[in-house]
């Protein structure tokens, strides 16, 4: 109930005057008899009937107190909220993420889980509706809203754990996208684990209920596995690993390494209660194919105690350089293993459309950039009739005071501080974006068309002190990544369970056949290249097709949070409650006054009858 | 002062003649025959003579003649007591015509032809305890100290006639008629105090006074009665019903009392002050003589 007028509240210091008033009532009447005795004999058969004329006494008082009170209601204009459609809705999101293999007891948690919701099912009633919502690194609908329970229960029972972590905070917010808003839908969350997502979301919003599944087990986990060519050592590898002890008990287990042509490393690794340990190998020798990292213990967890990653393969990206001499530059762009760098003092106008056609990336350095462009350009102080940025003058010794920290370009890049002595004014179009801004003048812009991706310097990093900072190969890596994205992501060999593998598909309808870790095959035809495949949810070597070229691509785990069987200790517990008001509730307001209205009336009425009744006993 | 009994009263009291009657114990001579042979000058018969013998009544002519010893046999007249004990608790200051002051009209009456029978009269008022006593004397020259002594009494205290009773009786007055007159409206009851004074050597007689108002209340409404006597107080509201309740218990007290009393050949009168106060006493004298008769 709410009252929407509480000023009429004041009418309750009435009854305080009316007790006042009743408490100067008129005394009874003494009178003195001389048989008491015989009145006491009277009242004692009379207990009845006494009793009754005490309530007469005080019946009064308390109706006109109550006549009060239901005024003091009245007045202050109390409305309640009405539920139009009282069927209760159930948005199921069941976690199918790697944790959810984990094993208690011979059962995994997944299994616990399906129970664990089939048993909250039965509370349904039959106009209940549910749906179920996959709680995966792609959560999906898997049902939607149904009265159907043997549906739902069929959908469940076809539902499978992946080797991924879950995205949990975005099933949830699907989940959340399904809420009517009328206070009695509820998310029922079924989770082994708790991050501050799943917090933060039970907070936020009311109608989430989490069952918490799962005890918290202990689990050794390889968390981080890379493989990288060492610098100016041909055929000579560093392979990375990292392993964490999640458990309370300190464990000792061995590692293995192996390529294809044998074993690299065998070794015991001893790790104390909640410890992590990174390890370095270096490998000689042909080193094709895939290697494999796995650790042989017992646990809570088998999906992150093997690994797999492909040789790095190194792709070169084409770099035209424009530059009547850049020093810094062209020794950072010599430095980068994969950049195949051309240099030329001046623009080869004549061949200029192919130069930039065939390169990655076109680079001039205080060169104005011909006309009628398009391709991937880096501009410093460069300058063209068509370009959406112009110079408007000269900036000295202009001081840095924002750029875009979310921006991939400035990814990890703080210039705060950055001395330039000189730049030069500039203005840019609605289509241009301010990267990093001075107080006179954007100093980085970026543009993006179909056709055209350039970021442009109005400044000379030579005339700063940018190149001495370690922000600038990093500002300069992050650029050609933005500028040409697909030669990277080609590189990658191994990937996380749930990120896409990237296949760059150079001609239009080609077939991309792609064998999985199951040795089932998915054939795709691509229109038009790049190609990302996302069912990458089971960890293992993948087989990448297209038309005579195949490669490997290994999909690991690599999750910490999925590797941490302990979590469910952390879950927040919530009560759970039939119906809930949620912030969007669509409930109807119903003012109630004239209800009390009506009761005031007979309360009032009553009140007189018991005045008329005692004046009658008189 | 309003004279307690006015002079037309007195002159009907003493064409009554009824008041003296047989077989009253005593041993002071007076207007009441006694059974009992004494010294009267009334002769009723001779015997032989016993030691021990008054040798006054020896008749000495017959000794003369007969040369034998006789004494002579006479009815001893004697005298009676009248004991009239008066209630003068508080409760019978009450009443739309005053209960003590019936009282004390009855008494006076009593007194009078006590007093013209040539009995003792003696007056004793009580309420929880015995509060004063008159001694009892003869001669209708003690009237007028009879009247000034009910004149200054006034009604005061608590009511307990068993206690009073049983005190009297403790007392070691003379045999004789007793008198008590009183409301009876008395928690502590009334019987022991009755049973005590019937036992012994007293003639026990018992006029209960109340006013109407006792009977059957004028009251109604919301209220907060208070005991005359013991100030305690009762809040109620008295509708009809309760007031036919009322009268219901207080007719079964009444009978209650009436009932004790002609069970143990006690003489008992009830009068409520709404009644002239000649009405009753000559009814309750022509009860009185024809319950001797």
């Amino acid at each position: 109930m709410q009252l929407n007028y509480l000023p009429g509240l004041l009418t309750l210091l009435f009854i305080p005057v009316l007790i006042l008033l009743h408490s100067m009532r008129r005394k009874p009447v003494e009178k003195q008899v001389t048989a008491l005795f015989i009145w006491e004999k009277v009242m004692q058969e009379q207990k009845h009937a006494v009793f009754f004329q005490a309530l007469l006494k005080n019946v009064s008082l308390l109706l006109q107190i109550l006549v009060i009170l239901l005024l003091a209601l009245a007045l202050s204009n109390p409305s309640v909220f009405l539920n139009k459609d009282m069927a209760k809705r159930v948005i199921i999101v069941l976690d199918t993420s790697a944790g959810m293999k984990a094993l208690e007891n011979g059962t995994s948690r997944f299994e616990t889980a399906l129970a664990a919701v089939q048993e909250k099912m039965n509370t349904l009633g039959r106009q209940d509706r549910a749906m179920l919502v996959n709680c995966g690194p792609s959560p999906s609908v898997v049902h939607s809203f149904t009265t159907d329970k043997a549906s739902l229960r069929k959908r469940l029972g076809q539902m499978k754990t992946t080797d991924a972590p879950a995205d949990t905070e975005k099933a949830v917010s699907l989940a959340i996208s399904f809420l009517s808003g009328n206070g009695t839908d509820q998310i029922w969350l079924f989770a082994d684990r708790s991050d501050e997502s799943i917090d933060a979301l039970t907070d936020l919003h009311p109608a989430i209920v989490p069952v918490r599944i799962g005890k918290p087990l202990s689990n050794v986990g390889i968390t981080g596995f890379d493989i990288r060519q060492i610098s100016g050592r041909k055929n000579e590898l560093e392979i990375y690993i990292r392993i964490e002890n999640f458990g309370n008990q300190p464990v000792i287990f061995p590692l293995k390494i192996k390529t294809g042509s044998g074993q690299i490393v065998s070794r015991q690794i001893g790790l104390d209660r909640h410890q992590a340990k990174a390890f370095v190998f270096e490998h000689k020798g042909s080193s094709s194919g895939i290697i494999t990292a796995e650790i042989e213990i017992e646990d809570g967890l088998s999906a992150d105690n093997k690994v797999w990653a492909g040789q790095p393969l190194m792709v070169k990206k084409n770099i035209f350089l424009v530059t009547k001499g850049n020093y810094f530059l062209e020794t950072l762009l010599a430095v980068f293993p994969d950049c195949r760098v051309a240099t030329s003092p001046a623009v080869p106008l004549e061949t200029w459309h192919n130069i930039c056609e065939r390169n990655d990336i076109v680079i001039l350095d205080q060169v104005p950039l011909p006309a009628k462009s398009h391709g991937n350009f880096l501009l410093i102080n460069s300058f063209a009739p068509d370009l959406p940025i112009s110079a408007k003058g000269v900036a000295d010794a202009p001081e840095i005071i924002d750029w875009q920290k979310d921006s991939p370009i400035m990814k990890g890049i703080n210039p705060k501080g950055m001395y330039i002595e000189t730049a030069t004014k500039v203005t840019g179009d609605d289509t241009t974006l301010v990267l990093l801004e001075s107080d006179r003048t954007p100093l980085i812009l970026q543009h993006y068309t179909d056709r055209t991706k350039l970021v442009f310097f109005a400044f000379n990093p030579e005339q700063s002190d940018l190149p001495l900072r370690v922000a600038f190969p990093v500002l300069i890596r992050n650029i050609f990544q933005w500028l040409d994205p697909q030669s990277s992501a080609f590189m990658s060999t191994h990937i996380r369970t749930g990120q896409p593998i990237v296949v760059d598909v150079k001609k239009d309808n080609t077939v991309v056949a792609i064998r999985k870790p199951s040795q089932k095959w998915d054939r795709i035809m691509v229109n038009k290249g790049p190609f990302l495949y996302s069912k990458t949810h089971e960890a293992g070597v993948y087989r990448v097709r297209v038309d005579s070229e195949s490669r490997f691509v290994a999909v690991n785990l690599l999750d910490e949070k999925e590797s941490d069987l302990t979590g469910p200790e952390r879950l927040k517990e919530k009560k759970q409650h039939s119906t809930r008001v949620g912030p969007l509730g669509r409930k109807t307001q119903t003012h109630v006054w004239g209800g009390i209205t009506m009761l005031i009336l007979m309360v009032f009425f009553a009140e007189i009858w018991v005045r008329f009744k005692r004046s009658r006993q008189i | 002062m309003e004279p307690l009994l006015d002079e037309s009263f007195l002159r009907q009291l003493q064409t009554i003649k009824t008041l003296a009657q047989k077989g009253v114990k005593g041993e002071n001579a007076g207007i009441h025959r006694s059974m009992k042979s004494g010294s009267s000058m009334e002769f009723m018969d001779y015997r032989k003579y016993q030691p021990g013998d008054d040798i006054r009544y020896v008749d000495w002519n017959v000794y003369a003649r007969t040369n034998r010893l006789f004494v002579k046999l006479f009815h001893a007249e004697k005298d009676q007591k009248l004991y009239i004990m008066m209630d003068a608790s508080g409760s019978m200051a009450t009443g739309n015509a005053d209960k003590l002051t019936y009282v004390k009209k009855i008494t006076a009456a009593l007194g009078y032809l006590g007093l013209a029978g040539q009995d003792q009269v003696g007056i004793t008022t009580f309420s929880d305890r015995i509060e004063q006593i008159k001694s009892p004397q003869r001669g209708k020259d003690v009237y007028l100290s009879l009247l000034d002594f009910l004149t200054g009494l006034n009604a005061k205290g608590q009511t307990d006639i068993n206690a009073v009773l049983e005190s009297f009786c403790a007392a070691g007055h003379q045999p004789g008629q007793v008198v008590v007159i009183s409301d009876f409206l008395s928690p502590k009851g009334f019987k022991k105090g009755f049973r005590a004074l019937a036992g012994s050597k007293f003639k026990l007689s018992v006029i209960q006074v109340v006013a109407l108002d006792e009977i059957d209340p004028d009251f109604k409404g919301r209220l907060s009665l208070a005991d005359v006597e013991t100030g305690q107080q009762l809040s109620l509201q008295v509708n009809d019903r309760m007031k036919a309740l009322y009268r219901q218990k207080m007719t079964a007290y009444l009978s209650d009392i009436r009932m004790f009393c002609q069970n143990r050949g006690i003489d008992y009168h009830l009068v409520d002050t709404s009644v002239p106060f000649t009405d009753f006493f000559l009814g309750y004298l022509g009860a009185r003589q024809e319950r001797n008769q």
